[in-house]
């Protein structure tokens, strides 16, 4: 599904990412993990183009998305991410965080489907009886855009069990809550791929099994996910593929029996042998 | 040990302020302090190397020297002269002071020069008589005698009629600004003292014309605090001996004033003569107040609007700039930020100014009298949008980059991500900021009156020197007050109102 090939990332002098290889297919749950400062984040955040890749490609759905002339907003909806800091809106409820991005992007849709339409009306004015184009079929109105996503809204809160904050304002919410909640409204998007950038780091101890929990759910769901993430044990557990990232670049990648049971780069087996 | 320097402190500071006070107060009486007017040549004024000179100051100068006293020159302002000479902190207005119509008011010296109210207009205006200034634009001096002439209780039944075709009569603090509205176009005419008026037709050159026909005969005289008849005694004594020994007429023939000389002529003394007869002051308190507050109330309405009208234009007009100054083109950046540097490196009193008169003076544009208002609106637009502007950026700048990067990752539009997000946060960030500017502009309305524009506290000082009286002022305090503590607990709500998320 993505191709990253030959990705790098410099600031200034600075080179982040040294030439990254790797193939994400669908269903894939990869892990990637590495010291501080090596890159980890910089590779995810390129991969949905919040950084320009400084060279290499991204092809995705056999698109380079690392071209600076296509419309990288087409394939972020594409791309969920969740962040470390959780980033919810503050100023938007609960709900309203989850149903913003797809009323606003079906709206946006109706509104093109309209206009459409208005040409179409325009131009068989000029056109031959025989001739004139039929308008395309528009379906639904904005009301029921809003009353579906709502809809669709409280189902992922009562997922996650938070329906009865659905009209709170994020700042009165534990930080698990809000990370729970962050990661349902990247998937009201629908993506095809979630990107999860160190999801449970600014969380309490007792908070981290419940996103994990969650995550979970998705992988078994075969949501196609890329974790960056310190906790080994959900990698064990759940990945199929475990990446490590030093110095720019992926030194092994593997599945996590043999990543975690015979790692071979010395790099790796040193810093397993510091985490573990 | 913590508690005696504590004490120490405190007797230090107290020693301090005492030595404040006992060397403010007036011990030494062999100053002798005159209070004048410094832009009003040739009388009194700074000249060329700063120096405050003039016919009045050189007189004061020779009855000090032969008098043993030292002569403290006190610049006043011309609105506070009754409060500077009732509280002592001047001995006596001396100062092309106009007798008639005050005679009642200060214990006066003899008349020692007669001048007359004559009107200046610009040579090709086509102006000649009194008369054709029915319709125009005319321009005196706040609380001068060319004011009194027109609209005193003692003028004449013919200039109140001419008064009232007047298009509009106007009062400035300066013959500076006079002239240069006349110079304008803003203003037709300007009426003043003779002496003056041959002073600034020398000074100015060609261009200007004074009419033949007079509007008043006055004279003037030395002003002391009423009943301060002992030190008017001696200040007398000293000119009549000048007189006597020619060096009064000396004096003036240096300062070109010989032929406005009137010391020791018939008919000077009236006044002189007048200082038994006290003023009966038992109008009712309640009667005066709500007398000032009427007068006053158009210069409320006056603060108010420009109050309203600068929030209106400058707050969203910060916006514009705001977004100029964080636009990803260096060069564009650069230019708000010039803006900014000084529109907040400047004082507003000149940017009105320059809003005011630049046009004429820069592009030779006729200004009419409203634009008096626009200019002030404009002014205070611009300066007020810069400080919003950069409330606005400091505001923005500090929302959580999180916030954008979760509106792109859900592939939100620049404008969504502006409207939607980022422009909600800023205006709770920027609510308390912006209320202390808010709360700055009230002040700042006040000067409005660089350009003549009469708001709430130039009025104030205006009838506070019509009425000789400090109600006014205070009225107007508590107006700028009352004022301030509404538009706080208006923006308290306002920040209320966003408290429904943190
Ligand atoms: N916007 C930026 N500008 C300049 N340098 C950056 C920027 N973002 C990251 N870097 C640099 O890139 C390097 C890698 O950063 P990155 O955040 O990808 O590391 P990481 O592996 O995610 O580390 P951590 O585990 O601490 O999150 C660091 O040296 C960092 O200083
Ligand atoms: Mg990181």
């Amino acid at each position: 599904m993505i191709d990253v090939i030959n990705l790098e990332k410099h600031f200034g002098d600075n080179k982040v990412l040294n030439g990254i290889n790797v193939t994400i297919e669908k269903g894939d749950i990869m892990v990637v993990i590495g010291p501080s400062g090596s890159g980890k984040s910089t590779f995810l955040r390129c991969l949905n183009c919040m950084e320009d890749p400084t060279g290499g490609q991204i092809i995705f759905h056999g698109v380079d998305i690392a071209d600076m002339k296509v419309d990288i907003n087409v394939h972020r909806r594409n791309m969920g991410m969740v962040f470390q800091h959780f980033n919810l809106f503050n100023n938007k409820t609960v709900i309203e965080n989850i149903m913003l991005a797809p009323v606003h992007l079906q709206c946006k849709d109706l509104k093109k489907a309209k206009r459409h339409n208005r040409i179409i009306k325009f131009t068989n004015l000029f056109r031959g009886k025989d001739k004139k184009k039929a308008p395309v079929e528009i379906t639904t109105t904005k009301a029921e855009i809003v009353k579906n996503a709502r809809i669709k809204a409280e189902e992922l809160l009562q997922r996650i069990g938070l329906l009865d904050k659905a009209d709170v304002y994020p700042s009165t919410l534990s930080g698990g809550q809000k990370q729970r909640v962050a990661i349902v409204r990247s998937l009201a998007m629908n993506p095809e791929v979630i990107l999860f950038d160190e999801p449970t780091s600014a969380l309490d101890p007792e908070m981290v099994g419940e996103v994990l929990d969650l995550m979970k759910a998705l992988a078994n769901e075969g949501m196609t996910m890329i974790i960056v993430t310190h906790e080994m044990g959900f990698a064990r557990e759940v990945a199929n593929k475990v990446l490590f990232i030093d110095d720019g670049q992926i030194l092994e990648c593997a599945p996590p029996e043999e990543f975690f049971g015979n790692p071979k780069n010395p790099r790796l087996k040193e810093f397993l042998s510091k985490v573990l | 040990m913590k508690r005696m320097s504590k004490v120490l402190v405190l007797l230090l500071a107290m020693s301090l302020i005492m030595g404040c006070f006992v060397s403010c107060k007036k011990e030494d009486t062999d100053e002798f302090t005159v209070g004048f007017d410094a832009e009003f040549p040739p009388y009194g004024y700074k000249d060329d190397n700063g120096e405050y000179v003039g016919f009045d100051l050189s007189l004061a100068e020779e009855v000090c020297k032969r008098n043993g006293w030292t002569l403290k020159k006190q610049p006043i302002d011309w609105d506070s002269k009754d409060m500077e000479l009732k509280s002592g902190t001047i001995d006596c207005i001396w100062n092309g002071f106009t007798i008639n119509g005050r005679e009642s008011l200060y214990t006066w010296s003899k008349a020692y020069v007669d001048n007359s109210q004559v009107v200046i207009v610009k040579d090709n205006s086509g102006i000649e008589t009194l008369q054709d200034l029915k319709g125009k634009v005319v321009i005196v001096q706040t609380d001068s005698s060319a004011l009194a002439a027109f609209t005193g209780d003692g003028a004449t039944d013919e200039n109140k009629a001419l008064c009232k075709e007047f298009k509009e009569l106007q009062q400035v603090a300066d013959y500076n600004s006079a002239f240069m509205s006349l110079e304008a176009g803003i203003a037709d005419a300007v009426c003043m003292d003779m002496g003056v008026a041959n002073y600034q037709l020398e000074q100015r050159g060609n261009g200007f014309k004074m009419l033949k026909e007079r509007v008043a005969t006055e004279q003037y005289g030395i002003g002391f605090k009423r009943g301060n008849t002992e030190l008017r005694d001696k200040v007398q004594e000293t000119l009549d001996e000048m007189l006597k020994d020619g060096t009064f007429a000396k004096i003036a023939a240096d300062w070109g004033l010989s032929d406005s000389v009137c010391l020791g002529k018939e008919g000077t003394d009236s006044a002189y003569l007048n200082d038994v007869t006290t003023k009966n002051d038992s109008e009712p308190f309640i009667d005066k107040f709500l007398d000032v507050v009427g007068k006053l109330s158009e210069g409320m309405v006056a603060s108010l609007s420009i109050f309203v009208l600068t929030l209106v234009f400058s707050l969203p007009l910060g916006l514009v700039i705001c977004a100029i100054r964080m636009s990803k083109l260096k060069a564009v950046q650069w230019v708000a930020k010039i803006y900014i540097s000084i529109m907040r490196g400047t004082p507003l009193m000149l940017q009105l100014l320059m809003v005011f008169f630049g046009p004429y003076y820069l592009f030779d544009i006729a200004l009419s009298s409203e634009y008096r208002f626009y200019a002030v609106i404009i002014a205070f637009s611009l300066n007020y949008a810069a400080y919003f502007a950069e409330i606005y950026r400091a505001g923005i700048e500090g929302i959580p980059v999180g916030q954008y990067e979760a509106a792109n990752v859900l592939g939100y539009s620049r404008m969504q991500r502006y409207w939607k997000i980022l422009f909600p946060q800023m205006v709770k960030r920027v609510i308390p900021p912006v209320t202390n500017e808010v709360i700055t502009l009230v002040k700042d309305t006040s000067l409005a009156f660089a350009i003549a524009y009469t708001e709430m506290f130039t009025l104030a000082k205006q009838v506070a020197a019509a009425k000789a009286s400090i109600l006014p002022l205070f009225i107007a305090g508590v107006f700028y007050y009352v004022f301030n503590f509404v538009v706080a607990l208006v923006m308290e709500r306002v920040e209320k109102k966003f408290q429904y998320y943190r």
